[in-house]
């Protein structure tokens, strides 16, 4: 049998393209979330869990306690916006992350409550420059009242 | 100048891309029953799905507030009509991340939805009814993400 150049490219894009038109009709490809929750979680980290709640109607899609090095996975979720909660022992939530919309598969995820550690030690910087010159100035101010 | 092996190649190539889609994690068993494998048009039938949980695994029953419970989805077809489904009586346990307690079902339980055949339908064929069993599961450490699987219903309208 032999086929023309042109009727085996035409082959070739339509079985190329036949599995999205399939997959278009299938359950949308779910995701996996991973990361951490060093910053916020105590030892011994397995008493603490992570639950993604789906911001779309405040339903909990799934939650993981973490592993012996504070990491979590959360697999099988669908694209969506999630709500990252840091739950402890008590089942209380710690804190929370995001929400954050998740298209893809995403690690490195790092529940800190939202707290940037660079940013705090700048902030108390500037507190502290603000406090020294409140002190200058009140300083300033008090002395011809005495 | 193609050769002859090369459709042939392009085809499994086609069915290997189609057959590498990750299966959904299953944390259940799903065994269908019909009432009656028989029926006349008219007559209502209950299509019932019996669901086991796998060793350890809960799954949440309706009531269960803040989690998905589970539900057969059908999709409307001009042969039957749809009655209530019944669901069994959960219980309410603890839930990991959560001092509430929850609705859930812990063992076997059957889903049953009553559907009534069209008058009007045609007799003397096999209906296939299909539909997808959702479900939410947890077992004493994780909650899980919801899951579904199909399920199927064969009946002969006569």
């Amino acid at each position: 049998m032999k086929l023309k150049p042109i009727v085996a490219s035409t082959l070739a894009i339509a079985v190329a393209t036949l599995p999205v038109a399939f997959a278009s009709g299938r359950q949308a490809a779910t995701i996996t979330l991973t990361g951490t929750a060093r910053k916020e979680a105590k030892r011994p980290y397995p008493n603490y869990s992570v639950r993604a709640r789906l911001v779309a109607d405040g339903s909990i899609a799934a939650s993981v306690p973490l592993d012996g090095t504070a990491g979590f996975s959360i697999p099988n979720l669908q694209p969506s916006s999630y709500l990252l909660e840091l739950i402890n022992q008590d089942a209380k939530v710690v804190c929370t992350e995001g929400p954050i919309a998740f298209a893809k598969n995403t690690d490195r995820i790092s529940i800190n409550c939202g707290r940037d550690r660079s940013q705090v030690l700048l902030l108390l910087a500037a507190a502290g420059a603000a406090g020294i010159t409140a002190g200058i100035v009140t300083a300033g101010d008090a002395s011809p009242s005495r | 100048m193609v050769g002859p092996f090369v459709p042939a190649v392009l085809v499994a190539a086609f069915v290997a891309q189609l057959s590498s889609g990750a299966a959904m994690l299953q944390r259940v068993k799903a065994d269908t029953s019909v009432s009656v494998e028989k029926v006349r048009p008219g007559e209502p039938i209950t299509l019932s799905v019996q669901v086991t949980p796998d060793r350890k695994i809960r799954v949440f029953a309706p009531g269960s507030k803040d989690y998905t419970p589970v539900f057969i989805a059908i999709g409307p077809n001009r042969d039957f009509s749809f009655g209530k489904p019944k669901y069994p009586i959960p219980s309410r346990e603890s839930v990991p991340g959560t001092k509430k307690k929850v609705l859930l079902y812990k063992d076997k339980f059957t889903l049953a939805q009553t559907i009534t055949i069209d008058p009007k339908a045609a007799r003397g064929r096999m209906l296939r009814i299909t539909g997808t069993l959702h479900y939410q599961a947890c077992d004493d450490r994780s909650v899980f993400a919801q899951s579904a699987m199909p399920v199927s219903w064969t009946v002969e309208i006569q």
